[in-house]
């Protein structure tokens, strides 16, 4: 072989830098993975968008719905400034279609990542922890192309991005390993669907917080699943909830599967505070928002106000 | 042109397409589709041996014959330039076999073993046992690249990558890079295989084999090869050597990589050569080519001896109990891939190549050991607690090659029962102690929930009232998918955990699954008829809502339960009426009650009638009424509806017994059946009493034949038709009937009539009274 190297000094030279870079970086395995970060709860951002749930019916298009709601709440310009990095986090958890109503309708998403990046968002994430497949879920739902053709940065969730979390005045869940994009964001943007569920009766925006959990949330459900729920908002403050109840799973849920059980209830809902909205959404349910066990607990430990006023209209 | 340098490209190529292929084994499967097997497909190996074993060809195999034809033209080329494995081998050969040592050093007769062993596999597989997965080579490097090469080299690619994160520069790269191999190259998530150390082991025991001899798999072991060489001996491209330039100098002989070349250089024996040039290459003076001549120089090839041939078809068929009753006796039954036939099918056409484990998006396919005998060696097995069968996924059946697993349609999928989940209520959280749990039937993906929840009261260890939700399986909807077992966060083996099924079953669809009883026979639709209204169902109790006066009969005869529906297919209504009687012969009697002796037989059921605008019919245990009102041909509306109807009920049950019992001349569609003494006043009343001795078990059917109006009543027991005739006898006294005997009969007679009662010979153990009505 021709050239400054022989065939040999090359491959020589080549294993030589390969085995240095391998070094290096099982150095920084060992350096690195030994250490498990720690971080904060999310403090919320305040913003004077208004109080209470403001609920828009009475349209067929999702975009229209969610428009509406989030405008009635003050505007997603009173909400994200300039450069703000956004994360937008729906219910992407089972290999199922927009249809079936066990994800969020994946028009609302790309709505509101169209509204955040509008108001100035320099980016705008959307991802969440699914229970089947992630590959699967994310494209049957159809959210992961919807978000992307709206400008979203989609991406599946990585264990190393999971950092624990001390939860001060939890009753349960002293503290968890939590996801940090959601704990680094600006803005969060809490975006759940409506559904029944076997174990907690119903799920909405708090149910929805799961997503964001690492670990083994199999634990959770042994024992005092509802606690767990009330206990993990604490650290995970969303700035702005949009429930999507445009399509409600009414029974089997949280998958679901037949398509006569779900019904077009044809209702996005915005409000800044969980609780508020998650009591609205037992109420479209059709259940007294003090029976769903985790709705109480978060009421009794004041993250919420179960009473607060509801507006409903017509979206044009 | 350099020969060796283009097979070496080829090689490459070669080997980086079957990595392609695997690495593109993963879902969505949207690159190369249904052609990531191509390899295994081109095995004419497997292809006969299938063939054998199954008695039809696979049309999957049509590569391999395409090969044949190839081979057959330009010789055993796929040896030297395309097998993965003899690829993976020459490299492997020039890290461990020895410098410059002389490749003709072999043991010459051990070039024979190939053939024992394709002969033993042919002959096994003709008495369908298969053993060519084991040995095939393709088989054999997919499996040591799916379970080893490919899992490990993701893993110590993802570990110096993650290394490197916090490295500055380098770690920017690193991320760029890990993310690019995350997206194309790795599975969906780290592979892990049971007895992956077993595959590398084996495979690492063929490499090594180059101690002794390149290629020694090639040389002496391979079955395929052992084709390859039994074809290429009549190829049109040969070997040949000019005698004239040859200086017998043997580097051709030391050099050749099959050890093909014999002494002096001038032949080889036929059908070792691969093709790969080295000869030519090596020669000083260039006396070697390859051409399409009538006759190369080759030798007689290395054969089996008569003797030798018989020995081995002999061990193949020894072979074959040894490998088919090793199956026998387990209580396992390993959860098997959705979409395997039946067990016996499945052993004959698997492969034993691994593809389904690579696809098979949550690692939950892995091999199976020797728990099911040696021959579900490397065939694949659903482990739940590794990974579950996701709901939605075929992609096992998509890129197994042979159709061993067949490719099911989605909704299909979705039915397939590949196993049943069973609670182990000792482990079980919500079952052992005060504290709910349900992560089993949150996953459970049928749409009906295969695993529900029932509310109960228990109580805790502290003796306070708890409620808790406990988990039951529905064995009619579960599909056996383990996704309840993958999430169940009991520590060890799972609270809840499936069992295989053998051979598979296919739920039936929902819409197709009918509610019990009478509702269930009345759908939404009927052929073009759709109901107007939802069923309405009456229980036992509450017929006379239903049917207010007629009911006492039903209730004599035995009634169940009732429901209704009304129909319309454009101006026309159809109604139907559905009863559940207590037993086919109750439901006979209340249709021969209700029937009008003029109507015509429709033909649907066990029994029919039909006359205008109404079509009644028995069958089973059911009796139909159907009323039409409408303005088409009445008959063939009502009896296509009826049929429809008459369709849903599975059971049949003829004629009761007792209408055997009719004498020849009775007119059988005046028949009825009697159980009681209210459908014995169609004969003659006899008080409300019941004289005849129904409640005892006694069987009557009225009738009408030339000598007028008769009953025939059977008993089990002569006493029972003795105490009958007289307790007849007796009633027909006291309201004025003179008694008079005639030879074998009774008589009473009174100005409305004669009453003769004969008592008739023993049929079929039963006792006979016969009544006629005789009018004068």
């Amino acid at each position: 072989m021709n050239g400054k190297y022989t065939r040999r000094e090359f491959i020589e030279k080549l294993t030589v830098a390969g085995l240095a870079v391998s070094g290096v970086s099982i150095a920084g395995c060992k350096a690195g993975f030994s250490r498990t970060l720690k971080m904060g709860v999310r403090e919320g951002r305040e913003s004077d968008l208004k109080k209470g749930v403001f609920a828009a019916r009475g349209s067929d298009d999702p975009a229209v719905l969610t428009r509406a709601a989030v405008d009635s709440v003050g505007g997603m310009d009173r909400l994200v400034k300039r450069g703000d990095v956004v994360v937008v986090k729906p219910n992407i958890a089972w290999d199922k279609s927009p249809e079936q109503a066990a994800n969020t309708n994946p028009v609302v998403v790309a709505t509101l990542v169209q509204l955040a990046l509008a108001a100035g968002a320099s980016k705008v994430k959307v991802f969440d922890r699914a229970c089947n497949s992630d590959r699967r879920t994310y494209r049957r739902s159809g959210i992961a192309e919807a978000a992307e053709k709206a400008g979203a940065e989609v991406s599946f969730v990585e264990d190393s991005r999971y950092v624990s979390v001390d939860i001060p005045g939890a009753k349960v869940l002293k503290e968890w390993p939590l996801y940090r994009d959601v704990l680094e964001s600006d803005v969060f943007i809490n975006v759940p669907i409506l559904k029944h569920h076997g174990a907690t009766g119903m799920t909405a925006g708090m149910k929805n917080l799961m997503g964001c959990a690492g670990g083994n949330r199999g634990a959770w459900h042994v024992g005092e699943l509802d606690r767990r729920i009330a206990d993990v908002q604490i650290a995970l403050k969303p700035d702005l909830v949009v429930l999507d109840a445009f399509r409600v799973l009414k029974t089997h849920g949280p998958q679901g599967g037949n398509l006569e059980d779900v019904s077009d209830a044809r209702i996005v809902a915005a409000s800044t505070d969980l609780v508020a909205a998650d009591a609205y959404a037992a109420k479209i349910f059709g259940v007294e928002p003090e029976s769903i066990k985790h709705i109480k607990f978060a009421s009794e430990m004041g993250l919420g106000d179960i009473n607060a006023e509801v507006s409903e209209f017509a979206a044009s | 042109m350099n020969m060796i340098k283009l097979r070496r490209i080829v090689q490459v190529i070669s080997l980086l397409f079957f990595l392609f292929l695997l690495v593109v084994t993963v879902y969505p499967l949207s690159i190369m589709g249904g052609w990531v097997d191509l390899y295994m497909r081109l095995s004419l190996l497997q292809m006969l041996a299938t063939w054998l074993n199954t008695g039809g060809f696979i049309i999957a195999f049509l590569p391999a014959v395409v090969l044949l034809a190839l081979t057959l033209v330009l010789g055993r080329f796929f040896c030297g330039w395309v097998c993965p494995m003899g690829i993976t081998l020459d490299f492997t050969d020039r890290l461990i076999a020895r410098r410059g040592a002389d490749d003709s050093r072999e043991i010459l007769k051990w070039k024979r073993a190939k053939y024992v062993i394709l002969l033993i596999v042919l002959a096994a597989a003709y008495f369908e046992a298969n053993l060519a997965g084991w040995l095939d080579p393709l088989s054999l490097i997919t499996r040591t690249y799916v379970e080893v090469v490919l899992p490990g080299f993701e893993f110590v690619t993802a570990l110096l990558f993650r290394g490197l994160y916090p490295v500055p520069v380098l770690g920017g790269a690193a991320r760029v890079f890990h993310s690019f191999f995350k997206t194309s190259l790795y599975a969906l998530q780290q592979p892990a295989f049971h007895g992956m150390a077993a595959t590398a082991l084996i495979f690492l025991g063929i490499a090594l084999l180059a101690l002794f001899n390149r290629r020694f798999w090639c040389r002496f072991i391979c079955p395929l090869g052992a084709v390859f060489a039994l074809v290429s001996r009549y190829s049109v491209f040969k070997r040949v050597v000019d005698p004239d330039k040859c200086i017998a100098c043997n580097k051709c002989v030391k050099n050749c990589r099959m050890g093909a070349i014999l002494e002096g250089g001038l032949s080889e024996y036929r059908g070792e050569c691969v093709e790969c040039f080295t000869c030519r290459d090596v020669c000083p003076v260039d006396a070697v080519s390859f051409r399409p001549v009538m006759k190369g120089t080759a030798q007689e090839p290395v054969n089996l001896s008569r003797r030798g041939f018989l020995w081995s078809l002999g061990a193949g068929l020894a072979a074959v109990p040894i490998v088919r009753l090793s199956r026998g006796g387990s209580e396992r039954v390993p959860i098997r891939p959705p979409g395997v036939a039946d067990i016996d099918s499945f052993m004959q056409k698997c492969l034993r190549c691994g593809q389904c484990m690579r696809v098979c998006p949550t690692n939950g396919l892995q091999p199976v050991w020797t728990e099911t005998g040696i021959e579900g060696l490397w065939t694949p097995e659903l482990v739940p607690r590794i990974g579950y069968c996701e709901f939605n996924c075929n992609l096992c059946g998509a890129v197994c090659p042979s159709g061993a697993i067949k490719k099911l349609a989605e909704d299909v999928k979705q039915r397939t029962v590949i196993g049943l989940a069973a609670i182990d209520h000792d482990r079980c959280i919500p079952w052992t102690g005060a504290r709910n749990c349900l992560v089993c039937e949150e996953h459970c993906p049928v749409p009906d929930k295969a695993i529900r929840l029932r509310l109960e009261i228990v109580l805790d260890a502290f003796g306070n009232e708890v409620e808790i939700k406990r988990p039951y399986v529905v064995q009619e909807e579960c599909i056996g998918c383990g996704i309840c077992e993958a999430r169940c966060p009991v520590s060890g083996p799972a609270a809840i955990r499936v069992t295989g099924i053998m051979p598979q079953e296919l739920k039936q669809r929902r819409t197709e699954v009918r509610e019990r009883g009478p509702a269930g026979l009345l759908p939404a639709a009927v052929g073009g008829w759709k109901a107007t209204e939802d069923v309405m169902k009456f229980g036992q109790d509450r017929l006379y809502e239903f049917i207010n006066g007629g009911s006492e009969i039903y209730y004599e005869y035995g009634f169940e339960s009732a429901a209704t529906r009304e129909y319309a297919l454009g101006a026309d209504e159809m109604v139907a009426d559905v009863f559940e009687m207590s037993d086919p012969d109750a439901a006979f009697g209340i249709f021969s009650n209700e029937r009008d002796p003029g109507g015509v037989d429709p033909g649907v059921g066990d029994a029919g009638s039909m006359t205008f605008g109404q079509l009644l019919f028995c069958k089973s245990s059911y009796y139909v009424k159907v009323n039409y009102y409408g303005s088409i041909d009445a008959d063939k509306a009502l009896t296509e509806f009826a049929a429809a109807i008459s369709g849903f009920i599975d059971d049949s049950a003829g004629m009761p017994e007792i209408m055997s019992e009719l004498p020849p001349d009775a007119d059988v569609k005046t028949a009825m059946l009697v159980e009681g003494p209210l459908v014995m006043r169609n004969f003659l009343y006899m008080g409300d009493t019941d004289v005849a001795g129904f409640s005892d078990g006694a069987r009557g059917v009225i009738f009408d034949s030339p000598r007028g109006r008769e009953m025939l009543l059977l008993y089990g027991e002569e006493s029972a038709a003795l105490k009958a005739e007289s307790s007849i006898g007796e009633h027909l006294k006291s309201v004025g009937y003179m008694e008079a005997s005639g030879s074998g009969y009774n008589e009473y007679g009174s100005d409305a009539g004669v009453v003769r009662i004969s008592e008739l010979s023993k049929g079929r153990g039963a006792y006979k009274l016969r009544l006629s009505l005789i009018t004068k």
